[in-house]
């Protein structure tokens, strides 16, 4: 009888610790998710970032943007040029605004994930006209 | 020989629990502090990027706006003197002309991109070439040359 009341009790303070143990692990779980979604989208950002300035600083050499953003990968969507990277994407907008004395070509390079923009590289290269003797 | 029972007593398994429990909190506790700084870490390289490549397109926005002076002074002047007295009268407000190198400052909040161009005579092709594109960070005293 003694031991019956024994095994019970056992019973009953595993199945406490069980639920319990369950209720902790809810939180945990979300914890380490949450770590998880902020790490993807560090390393997203970092992998991006590089990738912008490179494209950027390459854009500043020349005055062909579509070729050089067509050999980085980008494909044309709409007004932007969009390249998918690790975890987000990447769009560039060009714009040329024609001067008296030359042109000045500006871009934005966005990093997007999930609806969420990353960040915002501006660029810009001033083309002198050269005139003629 | 006597085997030696292993009794697992009452008290033992809400023992385990807090000990699991307080591993756990401390490891979770580690991941959401080190996925955070480096978030934050992450959120300052990709702030100061976009203020130095902002700082360059202003001075770009800048240099456009000198050189479209510079094509209508030059057609007004046939000497070098004349000129540069053309281009100190019409020159853009922030830039400085000293002999024939216009100086500028672009500025963000902890960062200065100081800029130079010396000014071609009018017989030349090209109506200026740079001089200087550096920038200053405040915060550090650090001086990077281009």
């Amino acid at each position: 009888m003694k031991q019956e009341k024994h095994a019970n009790a056992l019973l009953l303070e595993l199945l406490i610790v069980i639920f319990f143990f369950m209720l902790a692990s809810t939180t945990f779980i979300r914890i380490f998710g949450e770590a998880r979604k902020e790490n993807i989208r560090t390393e997203a950002r970092g992998v991006a970032l590089e990738k912008a300035e490179n494209i950027s600083d390459t854009l500043y050499l020349t005055s062909e943007y579509d070729k050089v953003l067509k050999e980085a990968g980008f494909d044309m969507d709409g007004d932007a040029w969009v390249l998918p990277v690790e975890h987000c994407k990447l769009a560039a907008c060009m714009d040329e605004t024609d001067m008296v004395s030359g042109k000045l070509i500006r871009w934005d390079i966005q990093a997007i994930m999930d609806d969420e923009v990353l960040f915002i590289l501006p660029g810009a290269r001033y083309w002198p006209e050269v005139e003629q003797p | 020989m006597r085997q030696r029972r292993i009794a697992f007593g009452p008290g033992a398994a809400s023992l385990i629990l807090i000990v699991v429990i307080l591993c756990m909190s401390m490891l979770a506790m580690l991941t959401i502090a080190s996925a955070r700084n480096d978030e934050k870490l992450s959120l300052r390289s990709a702030a100061m990027t976009e203020d130095i490549y902002s700082l360059n397109v202003k001075a770009e926005e800048s240099l456009a706006g000198l050189d479209e002076m510079l094509v209508s002074a030059r057609q007004g002047s046939s000497s070098q003197d004349s000129y540069l007295q053309e281009v100190s009268t019409l020159l853009p407000e922030g830039m400085n002309l000293e002999g024939n190198i216009v100086t500028w400052k672009e500025t963000s909040t902890s960062r200065v991109l100081v800029c130079a161009v010396r000014l071609t005579e009018p017989m030349e092709n090209a109506r200026y070439e740079w001089v200087d594109h550096h920038l200053i960070m405040d915060e550090m005293g650090v001086t990077f040359d281009d």
